[in-house]
C-alpha cells in the first residue's frame, strides 16, 4: 500500500522496530511532514543520530545520514556542517544519548551557535537498554535503576539550551503533532543552533514502570500534563511529573559558527595570496 | 461512499489504536477497534462511519500505517 510520505522512508527498513504506540514514530511522522511541506530536496538534508531507540531514525529516513556511536551525534553533525555548510544537518536522538553520554557536545555546539537542528526525543529514560534512569528522569519516577523512586533532580533541557545561547528553542509533546511539525519547519529554515525537545511516551519501559497504561491511556495523561503557553521565559518552562509547559521559548538571531569560520578562511587566504600575511601551513 | 477514504496498511499497523483515540477525541469519531489482527499481531482499527478528512489519524500514527485519500468521484 502507499502512504503519502513513503518516498521519505528508506525502502526495506519499514516497519520500524519501535513498540506499538511509541512516540518516536510520531516524531518521525512530523519530521517527514515538515520536510515535505517545505519542499526540501531530500539530498540536501543529513540526519545524524546516536544510539538508542530514537537513534535508529537515521536508518529509516530516505536521506543521507549517519548512525554514530553513543553520544556522538552532535560532533559528527558539526563535522558534516563545517565541511558542507550548504547542507541542512539535523540531529535526532534520545535524552540519554544527547544529554547523558553526549551532554558535553550539546553544550559546546549550542555555545558556538553551529547551524544544526537538534531534536531530542525525551522519554525520560533509556528505552533501548531496558528503561534505566537518565538525566531527564523526573524525581520519584520508577525505572530499572531507581526501583524505589528517583532521588535525583532532572535537567530542564529548555532552560539549559537557553543558558547556552541557542537561537531557537521549543518544547512540544507528541500530543501536539501540528505544532511540532511547524516548529521543525522553523528549525530547518533557521540559521544557527535550534533545539526542539519532544516529550514522548516510552510505553514499554517508562510507561509500564510508572503505570502510564496502554498507548491511548498514556496519550490521555500526556494531554492533561502538557500545556502550551505563549511567551514564557525559559527559566519558567517547568517540566515536572504532573505539569509540562510547552511552546516556543526563543527565536533570535546571532552570527553562526560555520559561516564565520568560512568567512575567516576566505579572508585569510585572500590576504595570504596578496602576500599581506604569512600563513603557517 | 463519502469524499474521504481511510486506508489502513495491515502490514505496517501495530494496533496501538492511537488513531482510534484521536479520531474520537478530535476527528469524526469514525474509527474503532476491530476483531481482526494486523500482520504484526495488533488490533486492526476499522472504519465505522463517514470520515471528515481532518487527518488527525494520519498525523498521530507512529507507524505511518493510516492515510486518508480524497475519493475521485
Ligand atoms: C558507549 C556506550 N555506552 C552505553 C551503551 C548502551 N546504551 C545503548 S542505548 C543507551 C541509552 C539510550 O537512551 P536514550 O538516548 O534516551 O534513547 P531511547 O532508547 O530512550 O530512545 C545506552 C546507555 C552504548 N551503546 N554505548
Ligand atoms: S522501548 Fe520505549 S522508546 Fe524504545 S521503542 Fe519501545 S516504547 Fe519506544
Ligand atoms: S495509529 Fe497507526 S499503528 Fe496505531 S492502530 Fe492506528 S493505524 Fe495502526
Ligand atoms: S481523517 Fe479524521 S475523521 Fe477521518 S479517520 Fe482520520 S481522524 Fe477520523
Ligand atoms: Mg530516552
Amino acid at each position: 500500500m502507499t502512504h503519502p510520505l513513503d518516498r521519505y522512508l528508506r525502502p526495506g527498513m519499514i516497519p520500524h522496530i519501535w513498540c506499538p504506540g511509541c512516540g518516536n514514530g510520531i516524531i518521525l511522522n512530523a519530521f517527514l511532514r515538515a520536510v515535505d511541506e517545505l519542499g526540501l530536496d531530500q539530498d540536501e538534508i543529513v540526519v545524524v543520530s546516536g544510539i538508542g531507540c530514537m537513534g535508529r531514525v537515521s536508518g529509516y529516513v530516505n536521506m543521507d545520514g549517519f548512525h554514530t556511536t553513543h553520544g556522538r551525534a552532535i560532533p559528527v553533525a558539526i563535522g558534516i556542517k563545517t565541511a558542507r555548510p550548504e547542507l541542512k544537518v539535523v540531529v535526532i536522538s534520545g535524552d540519554g544519548d544527547l544529554f547523558a553520554i553526549g551532554g558535553n557536545h550539546f553544550l559546546h555546539a549550542a555555545r558556538r551557535n553551529v547551524d544544526l537542528l537538534v531534536i531530542c526525543a525525551n522519554n525520560f529514560n533509556y528505552g533501548m537498554t531496558g528503561g534505566q534512569m537518565g538525566p531527564t528522569t523526573p524525581s520519584k519516577a520508577y525505572t530499572t535503576t531507581t526501583p524505589y523512586g528517583n532521588i535525583e533532580h532532572p535537567l530542564n533541557l529548555v532552560y539549559l539550551a537557553a543558558s547556552l545561547g541557542a537561537v531557537y528553542i521549543a518544547r512540544w509533546c507528541v500530543t501536539h503533532p501540528l505544532q511540532l511539525k511547524e516548529s521543525i519547519k522553523r528549525g530547518l529554515t533557521k540559521r544557527g543552533f535550534s533545539f526542539i525537545e519532544v516529550v514522548t511516551p516510552c510505553v514499554t519501559e517508562y510507561g509500564r514502570r510508572n503505570r502510564m497504561g496502554e498507548p491511548r491511556e498514556f496519550m490521555r495523561r500526556l494531554r492533561e500534563i502538557c500545556v502550551i503557553r505563549r511567551g514564557v521565559d525559559p527559566s519558567e518552562a517547568v517540566i515536572e511529573a504532573d505539569r509540562i509547559i510547552c511552546g516556543e521559548f526563543r527565536d533570535v538571531d546571532k552570527p553562526e559558527f560555520t559561516q564565520l569560520l568560512w568567512n575567516m578562511i576566505r579572508e585569510v587566504s585572500e590576504k595570504a595570496s596578496r602576500g599581506e600575511i604569512e600563513v603557517a601551513l | 461512499m463519502g469524499r474521504f477514504n481511510v486506508v489502513i496498511d495491515r502490514d505496517l499497523c501495530k494496533g496501538c489504536l492511537l488513531c482510534v483515540y484521536i479520531c474520537n477525541k478530535r476527528g469524526g469519531g469514525i474509527l474503532a477497534e476491530s476483531e481482526e489482527r494486523t500482520l504484526l499481531g495488533g488490533a486492526l482499527p476499522k472504519v465505522i462511519g463517514e470520515c471528515i478528512g481532518c487527518r488527525w489519524c494520519e498525523r498521530i500514527c507512529p507507524d505511518l500505517a493510516i492515510s486518508v485519500e480524497v475519493s475521485q468521484c
